[in-house]
């Protein structure tokens, strides 16, 4: 990104920055597309077609890139295996605050077991965090969250005596109690814990780097007023 | 907000300047607009309920003696050592509260650090009190593998993110009004879109980078620099990386090292420091007993201790417990304990580092 004075001194300078916001714009719409997801540009690729060359005109900006995170239905949301998907507070066996795609966590006869179900991702996996009770703090707790297909399980477990005559001793029980939980996930069409796919930094979507422009406008034609 | 297109084709008599100039401003709001929905626009601080507002370690020593490590100026221990640190494994941060911190719909994830889990499986748990409180408590398992299980709360080391609401993005900038074919470029317009796209771009590249082999990569510690989804492969005994991605070149696992059931050493590609944030989730499915009730659980521990440093690679070091592994669980007779031994099963991890 070629760097631009934020104060611009002088306007017949400002008018030569021109072509080097074009280029930046483009150059920042590929970088923030790395990662965040962007809406539709009415299929426009980066804004920058069809420029090159012309009468009063003397740009030229390379090769246009499409970013795979253009068209999104999240826009400006993060779009990254670095960052989860959703994020999921569960008090008082109840779901109180949910952030991201879920539809709602099912709540299964079984005591201390959840489903979150997942749709429309290839590969996900969750981190829960067992959160204490605050009327006894002295609990000892675990929570599990299970990859399956189509949702999440997650099964929570306090330490206790197992209950039934002649167990004695601690054994983490099921048992319900409150959890966060944040699902990382991708929608790339792997088969997850198989086939190891490490990415590599020439791998990764929309790489392609567009050159600063160089020349600047010279076009007889602007009034300046 | 006007979509970002293209820019115009230069006409004869609109030659360049007006339709181009605005087609440029409307490209900088749109690209402004995108950056503001999970960012703060001049600090370019990550604004998502997804994403740790404060993360670092939670270090202890002798004494014990808590001290925060890495975390931004949002996290802090306060009142004192009985205060922060009123019983033993218990261990509370505070925060600025609302409006960057707003309970009940924070979150937090932490991951036992602890030297203990070198040998034993160890826990940490959150509990969010309120705006400005979040407290932790750890535990261990003190009674050695293979034996009767006895839990015991341990001041522990640990990492920690916690997450809250979106914040305001602050206010956004401008660039400049909106002209039209035939009218003229007016010297303040050109300087307010002059100065909004510096601060956009001031913004992006506070957390991300614009330069380097992955331009647009986080660069920020709130980030994880490196994920990865590590599978046990039982016929050849050996870990393989399933799933990963990384932000960060020297971040990216390089090997897995088996140094025998259930204990690890990952390599990372380059140096990103040995003040780094592991964050490790077992993936194994928790079997259910004859009875109905849980017979085995994974526990994964990266104890702090065991993060270094060896010929320009940050390496560290992963165990593996599972409990209750076909050790007096048959349902008759009647269990009489759980027991906790060495297992390999498979895992994620995430990692996050200083700013490069």
């Amino acid at each position: 990104m070629t760097k631009v004075p934020k104060v611009c001194p002088d306007f017949a300078e400002g008018i030569g920055y021109l072509g080097q916001l074009i280029s930046n714009a483009a150059e920042l719409k590929a970088d923030l597309a790395l990662r965040h997801t962007l809406p539709s540009t009415d299929g426009l690729l980066d804004g920058i077609s069809g420029i090159a060359g012309g009468v009063g005109q003397n740009y030229s900006i390379g090769t246009p890139s499409m970013s795979s995170n253009v068209g999104a239905s999240m826009p400006g949301r993060h779009d990254s295996l670095m960052i989860a998907r959703g994020l999921l507070v569960c008090f008082d066996s109840a779901v109180q605050w949910i952030d991201g795609s879920f539809s709602t966590l099912q709540f299964s006869s079984n005591a201390g077991q959840y489903f979150l179900p997942i749709s429309g991702w290839s590969n996900y996996w969750a981190e829960v965090t067992p959160l204490v009770d605050v009327s006894d703090e002295t609990t000892i707790r675990i929570a599990v969250a299970t990859a399956q297909p189509g949702r999440i399980m997650v099964q929570t477990f306090q330490l206790g005596t197992r209950g039934y005559a002649g167990a004695t001793g601690n054994f983490f029980n099921p048992w319900p109690f409150d959890f966060h939980i944040a699902v990382y996930g991708s929608n790339a069409p792997a088969n997850p814990f198989v086939e190891p796919s490490r990415l590599e930094s020439g791998d990764t979507d929309n790489a392609t780097r567009l050159p600063a422009v160089q020349q600047q406008d010279q076009d007889d034609e602007t009034k300046f007023v | 907000m006007p979509l970002y297109g293209a820019i115009p084709a230069p006409l004869r008599n609109d030659a360049l300047t007006p339709q181009k100039y605005s087609r440029v401003r409307d490209n900088w709001g749109w690209l402004q607009e995108q950056f503001g929905v999970e960012h703060v626009f001049l600090t370019g601080e990550h604004n998502s309920p997804v994403i740790a507002r404060t993360l670092g370690t939670v270090n202890v020593a002798g004494g014990p003696t808590y001290t925060l490590q890495d975390f931004n100026a949002d996290a802090s221990l306060s009142g004192g050592a009985g205060a922060y640190n009123p019983a033993v494994g218990r261990l509370i941060i505070t925060l600025p509260g609302s409006p960057r911190y707003q309970s009940p719909t924070m979150a937090a994830w932490c991951q036992n650090a602890s030297a203990t889990g070198v040998n034993a499986p160890c826990l940490t748990a959150a509990r969010v009190v309120g705006d400005d409180t979040v407290e932790f408590y750890s535990y261990t398992m003190n009674a050695g593998l293979n034996v009767a299980q006895t839990w015991v709360a341990e001041d522990a080391t640990f990492f920690a993110g916690i997450h809250s609401l979106l914040i305001s993005p602050g206010a956004p900038s401008t660039f400049g009004g909106l002209r039209t074919r035939g009218q003229g470029l007016r010297s303040a317009d050109l300087s307010q879109l002059i100065q909004g796209q510096g601060d956009v771009v001031q913004g992006f590249a506070a957390t991300h980078k614009i330069s380097g082999s992955i331009p647009g990569a986080h660069n920020t510690r709130e980030i994880a620099r490196t994920v990865a989804a590590i599978s046990w492969d039982s016929t050849n005994l050996l870990y393989r990386l399933s799933m990963t991605d990384y932000d960060s070149p020297a971040a990216a696992i390089d090997s897995i090292a088996y140094n025998g059931t259930g204990q690890l050493t990952v390599s990372l590609a380059g140096d990103v420091g040995t003040n780094i944030q592991v964050f490790a989730t077992p993936l194994y499915v928790p079997s259910v007993g004859a009875d109905g009730f849980i017979d085995s659980i994974g526990n994964v521990c990266v104890p702090k201790s065991n993060i270094s440093n060896s010929s320009g690679r940050t390496t560290f070091d992963v165990f593996l417990y599972v409990s209750g592994i076909h050790q007096n669980l048959a349902f008759n007779p009647p269990p009489t304990d759980q027991r906790w031994g060495r297992g390999d099963f498979n895992f994620t991890l995430r990692i996050h580092a200083a700013p490069a």
